[in-house]
């Protein structure tokens, strides 16, 4: 089983040409590996009712919430057998960080490569890549730390720099790029984590330096991971217009990509041109929205949580609960900001307050 | 869409004539359930005008208040409460129809717990308040022989300001009518999520007394912005406050050192049930009593039960019981169903859900009764574990324990949090058990059943309702006894 779905997985990625039918099918399949072989995932879904004796569509797979990745162990094999765990940097809940086991990279790596190149390239087959962001040898737990490493590997020119370390956003080197990428003429990228833009802009600002870099035609930005709890309060329309105005570019070569530790493959919008912009999720992807109240799918148009169902998720769990709050519309969806768990009301304690002084 | 728009708050007439024409600024605060919508307007001044106010309540206030009688005041807010208890009154039909709309509470618990509320301030009520704190109630008016000798008299705030939260509705009358009852001035800060019963009992109250037109003020920031109530923070002698610890932290913060602070933070409530309540005859009433303490105001009161406390031994097993409850607060839910939740709440409903479910799988301790989207669950554990918070929304721990002193270190992880416990124990266990809730930092011990419906003169997180408003000013023996020298009559 487990040696079809490693075959047939990436064999769907691959294709073009895919339908429903066929993503149902490879869900199902996936779906009865887990349950069978992820144990916690397996009691999860009995306690939900759930069993491939009763699920018949790809909806009825019981998602998971991504806090299970902190109390879990969620994997088919042995954990000790991995080649990779990827971490979340736990900005929900401080005590835990949410962890996702890799026995190996093959079908992640197969994922970020395929949707990456159309999604993003455009064109292009390499440019030279600017990244925002410490290296996988900084930070080795982090997914994003090696997505934007097999960026630079398989997309990347020979002019290609890490712009930033660890101990943050590396001036000189971004002086250097940006003096390099005058000199070259041809379109350039830069891609980061959103946040290291603003480091990037206060350190410019910080040091009397030039705030307008212009780009050559064609150069695209790349930013993720919003700005939950790590910057005060930016629009996000301040943030592309501060973007365009720095680099030179259109809007709609500002790609923001939306990913998540406890995934697989990512999503991406066409440029920030209207707000918010519209994500898309690869073929291997289904993304549904629920109403939490009654847990069932709402009606397009109708805000909800996104479930993400993603097939490249294969040692985990295919269906993902996360606390992104989203709405279906043409061509895809759209994010409608994080949900930030229930608001004090009044005097009685939250369970955040109390996890708090509980690790205080 | 059915939309209203009304305005609430309160400002002095004869001061808003002091203020340029159209100077008053109103915020327009919108609130919409299924296809009904409320728009409530709140007086939103600015940092010179809520100084003007303040000067104008403290000049005009205290003098006021002494003239009007202890008995006038009380008679006044008596005749209000009577009014609201009447389901024909217009005001009381007005918050019926609007508080559901304002709050997301359904119509029957509003209408049922409002009344059971109010009953706490009828006339009798007020004088137990009284009693309770004042050995003397002539003191509120004049200085009077005290047992130490000499003589003693109150003193209120010359201003008080009241920060009030919503997670109650008619949370504000307690402290608003406590400050009236001890003469103090008020300002009244609005809850962005309840604007409405403060400002409808001062104007019912106002007719009753029209004396008080200069004693009192309702008005509204937006919480958080202290950039124009700064001036109001300023000038009270007192500030009590509702609110997360946060909030109230962020509050005193901003108050002088001579300012006195009464804050009200987050608090965590719990019961405990003896084995010797849960016979035959005596276990579904516990059942019945307990539901009712979690499903008035889907446990949004610091009052309200987190987890019951179950000692094992009793006809009846903590599991049983569990289930048992869980049966009471369904059929409960029948009358009163579950408040209107919001995304953000009803999504962080179903992620602490899943977490409980993680807990089952993690632990085999942990049981859990009730479907993952039922209105309401029950988390059981058959080992004592120290007391967690729920998410509230009728969703609530069951934890069985086998010798009172396992509470110990079930409850002492959140001691400095601990307010009212809900008790189900024989005479014989009550003494015992209640000096083991005092010594872990529980303030308030009631009967299960009771927890959301503290009487009269209840000492609110083990303060004084009303003793702690004011100041007691002595005129000490050593001076009465001076004075006698200097009488022209002296030998």
């Amino acid at each position: 089983m487990s040696f079809d779905l490693n075959y047939l997985i990436p064999a769907f990625i691959n294709r073009q040409d895919v339908s429903v039918a066929e993503f149902n099918e490879l869900a199902l399949r996936l779906f009865k590996h887990q349950f069978d072989f992820n144990s916690p995932y397996q009691h999860f879904c009995r306690l939900n009712g759930k069993t491939p004796r009763n699920v018949f569509h790809w909806t009825d797979i019981p998602p998971i919430s991504i806090n299970a990745f902190k109390d879990l162990n969620l994997s088919c094999v042995d954990i000790n057998c991995c080649e990779r765990v990827f971490m979340t940097s736990g900005t929900t809940r401080q005590d835990t960080r949410g962890r996702h086991f890799h026995p190996n990279l093959d079908i992640y790596n197969l994922s970020m490569k395929s949707f990456f190149k159309k999604a993003f390239m455009s064109s292009h087959e390499i440019m030279p890549m600017g990244i925002l962001f410490p290296s996988d040898v900084e930070l080795p737990n982090s997914s994003l730390a090696h997505y934007l490493k097999l960026v630079i590997d398989h997309f990347g020119t020979d002019d290609s720099l890490y712009l930033m370390s660890n101990s943050g956003v590396d001036i000189e080197r971004f002086i250097q790029f940006m003096n390099f990428s005058k000199e070259y003429g041809k379109p350039i990228a830069i891609l980061g984590a959103s946040f290291s833009y603003i480091h990037l802009f206060d350190l410019l600002k910080k040091r009397g330096l030039s705030t307008v870099f212009p780009l050559p035609n064609g150069s695209r930005i790349f930013d993720t991971g919003g700005f939950k709890g790590q910057v005060d309060d930016i629009d996000l329309s301040d943030f592309y217009d501060l973007l365009t105005t720095i680099f030179q570019i259109p809007l709609t070569s500002c790609i923001n990509m939306y990913g998540m530790t406890e995934l697989s493959s990512q999503f991406y919008d066409m440029g920030q041109q209207s707000l918010p912009s519209i994500k898309k999720s690869p073929h291997w992807v289904q993304t549904r929205v629920i109403d939490p109240i009654t847990m069932q799918e709402c009606t397009p148009g109708q805000p909800g949580l996104l479930v993400h169902c993603d097939l490249a998720n294969i040692n985990s769990v295919s269906t993902i609960l996360t606390e992104d709050m989203g709405v279906i519309v043409d061509g895809g969806f759209q994010l409608l900001g994080r949900v930030t768990g229930l608001q004090p009301r009044g005097c009685s304690l939250t369970v955040e307050s109390i996890a708090l002084t509980q690790y205080e | 869409m059915n939309e209203q728009t009304f305005r609430s708050g309160y400002l002095p007439p004869k001061w808003v004539l002091t203020q340029a024409v159209d100077s008053i600024q109103w915020k327009a605060l919108t609130f919409i359930r299924g296809n009904q919508s409320v728009i409530v307007e709140v007086p939103d001044l600015t940092l010179f005008q809520s100084d003007s106010l303040c000067q104008y309540l403290k000049l005009k206030g205290p003098l006021t208040m002494k003239e009007i009688s202890l008995s006038t005041l009380i008679h006044g807010i008596s005749s209000v409460i009577l009014k609201l208890l009447d389901k024909n009154n217009k005001s009381r039909i007005f918050l019926n129809e609007n508080l559901p709309v304002i709050t997301g509470f359904d119509r029957k618990m509003i209408e049922l717990n409002l009344s059971s509320y109010l009953k706490t301030f009828r006339s009798h009520s007020l004088k137990s308040f009284l009693a309770q704190d004042f050995t003397q109630i002539e003191m509120l008016s004049d200085f009077v022989p005290v047992v130490k000798g000499g003589w003693s008299k109150v003193k209120p705030p010359n201003l008080m300001l009241h920060v009030w939260s919503a997670n109650v509705p008619a949370l504000s009358l307690w402290s608003l009518i406590g400050s009236l009852l001890v003469k103090s001035p008020s300002i009244g800060k609005l809850a962005s999520d309840e604007p409405l019963v403060a400002s409808i009992f001062v104007k019912m109250l106002l007719e009753e007394i029209p004396a008080l037109e200069d004693c009192l003020s309702i008005v509204w920031w937006r919480g958080g912005d202290f950039s124009h109530s700064q001036a109001i923070l300023d000038q009270c002698d007192l500030v009590l406050a509702y609110g997360s610890n946060e909030t109230l932290n962020s509050i005193r913060s901003r108050l002088g050192i001579f300012t006195r602070f009464l804050g009200h933070g987050h608090k965590i409530s719990f019961s405990v049930v003896s084995n010797t309540a849960l016979d035959n005859k005596n276990a579904k009433w516990v059942a019945e009593q307990a539901a009712l303490d979690v499903v008035r105001y889907d446990q949004m009161g610091c009052y309200s039960p987190h987890a019951y406390f179950v000692k094992t031994g009793g006809l009846v097993s903590p599991k049983e019981f569990a289930q048992l409850l869980l049966t009471e607060i369904h059929s409960l839910s029948h009358r009163f169903s579950n408040r209107e939740l919001s995304m953000s709440e009803s999504s962080s409903i179903v992620e602490w859900r899943q977490d409980q479910l993680f807990n089952t799988i993690k632990d085999p301790s942990v049981e859990i009764f009730g479907d993952q989207s039922a209105s309401s669950q029950v988390i059981f554990c058959n080992v004592a574990m120290p007391l967690k918070a729920s998410i509230l929304n009728r969703n609530v721990f069951v934890i069985a324990f086998n010798h009172w002193e396992e509470l110990d270190f079930c409850l002492d992880p959140q001691r400095q949090f601990l307010q009212t416990a809900g008790v189900a124990v024989s005479i014989e266990e009550l003494d015992h058990v209640s000096n083991l809730l005092v010594e872990l930092g529980v303030t308030r011990i009631c009967s299960v059943g009771e927890m959301t419906q503290p009487p009269s003169g209840w000492h609110h997180d083990g303060g004084f309702s009303l003793l702690d408003l004011v100041k007691i000013v002595d005129v000490e023996m050593s001076t009465i006894s001076a004075s006698e020298r200097f009488t022209s009559y002296r030998d």
